[in-house]
């Protein structure tokens, strides 16, 4: 390793040398500093042999005469299967729509259903009740007449107004005067 | 001529997208095989780059040059692929080498055509020594002739990074022939 130009042992040299941006005083400096350091040496002549090597490479091999017509081709058959892809996705799709609307459909009428069978079978057990109310009581009439009675009576007493109630008393206290002086 | 040509590949016209296809095949197979090292996988990975591009028409600007965008994709297909391999190179990859491969009567010269599939090969070698980035920036740089404003329109990096991938990619490959041939002139010298 050379001594002489430690300044020179970095790729920023080997960089501006190599694409041709040194100065003439630069690049007079760097060829002494080639003369001198064998490691630097080495690796430029590496390098630009490594250059030659890369731009006097043969070409790559020639492409077959039907690549044209085979990349075409392989386009066509990959659009198809796009195609064919979206056409099935579509369907899919439609098919999760109508069978999740269908099921919501079905569920919101079995909903719907349901609230009309309660709503018909509630007003028939209501009439049904009323009515078996109405017939039970026409039929054992006789039985609870003198308790309904009573609680006309207790019900009448209890909302009657006092003047009224004060104005009874007095007519049956003296209707029972008379019968007690007769 | 060409602005015409992807105006009507990207309406789907067949004609279009096979003259399209004609006028990039070869720079994209190039950049394949120089990244790749391997006839039949270029050939493989080029055609898929090229149907990505048609395929991704409607997304390329026309204000800018078809070349380094469809370069750009093949860059990026091959790297994909560099990645996919396995990391242990396999004894039967190098019959599969286009470099390797010999046609018996195609060529008038068969001792030239040997000489140019070594070199070929050492050429391959020493590529196949750096990672994906710097060889796409080796081979646009070295065998499609590509401006460092064109490779860094393919690659996304700065013209600085760019000369400072090159540099560090030759500095590698002089490495790794200087290397070879200490093993061989070691080799030569036990034998």
């Amino acid at each position: 390793m050379c001594n002489h130009t430690h300044n020179m042992h970095n790729e920023t040299w080997f960089m501006r040398a190599t694409e041709g941006d040194l100065s003439a005083e630069e690049m007079r400096q760097w060829e002494a500093h080639l003369e001198r350091c064998d490691a630097c040496r080495q690796m430029s002549e590496a390098m630009a042999a490594v250059d030659h090597m890369l731009r006097t490479a043969p070409p790559p091999p020639t492409l077959p005469d039907d690549f044209t017509q085979a990349t075409m081709a392989r386009l066509q058959r990959q659009q198809q299967r796009q195609r064919w892809l979206v056409i099935f996705a579509s369907i899919l799709i439609i098919a999760i729509i109508v069978w999740l609307g269908g099921s919501a459909l079905t569920s919101a009428l079995a909903s719907l259903s349901r609230t009309a069978h309660i709503l018909i079978v509630g007003r028939d057990t209501i009439i049904n009740a009323l009515m078996r109310t109405t017939i039970g009581l026409m039929v054992s009439w006789r039985a609870f007449l003198p308790f309904v009675v009573m609680l006309a009576a207790i019900a009448g007493l209890w909302l009657m107004p006092n003047s009224v109630l004060a104005t009874l008393t007095m007519l049956w206290i003296s209707k029972r005067r008379q019968e007690f002086t007769t | 001529m060409e602005a015409e040509q992807l105006r009507a590949a990207k309406k789907g016209n067949q004609e279009a997208i096979a003259a399209i296809i004609e006028t990039y095949q070869r720079p994209v197979f190039n950049l394949c095989y120089r990244m790749l090292g391997n006839r039949m996988e270029a050939e493989d990975i080029a055609q898929e780059a090229l149907i990505k591009a048609i395929t991704k028409l409607h997304l390329f600007d026309p204000s800018y040059s078809f070349k380094p965008w469809v370069l750009r994709i093949a860059s990026n297909t091959c790297i994909d692929c560099l990645r996919r391999r396995k990391p242990e190179p396999s004894l039967d990859d190098m019959g599969e080498d286009g470099a390797w491969e010999w046609f018996p009567g195609h060529s008038p010269n068969p001792e030239r055509e040997v000489m140019k599939q070594e070199q070929q090969s050492q050429v391959q070698d020493a590529v196949a020594q750096l990672q994906p980035l710097d060889r796409t920036v080796v081979a646009l740089f070295y065998w499609e002739g590509l401006s460092y404003a064109d490779i860094s329109e393919v690659t996304d990096l700065t013209v600085p990074a760019i000369k400072s991938r090159l540099y560090r990619a030759r500095r590698a490959m002089a490495e790794h022939l200087t290397q070879e041939a200490i093993h061989v002139q070691s080799y030569t010298q036990h034998a």
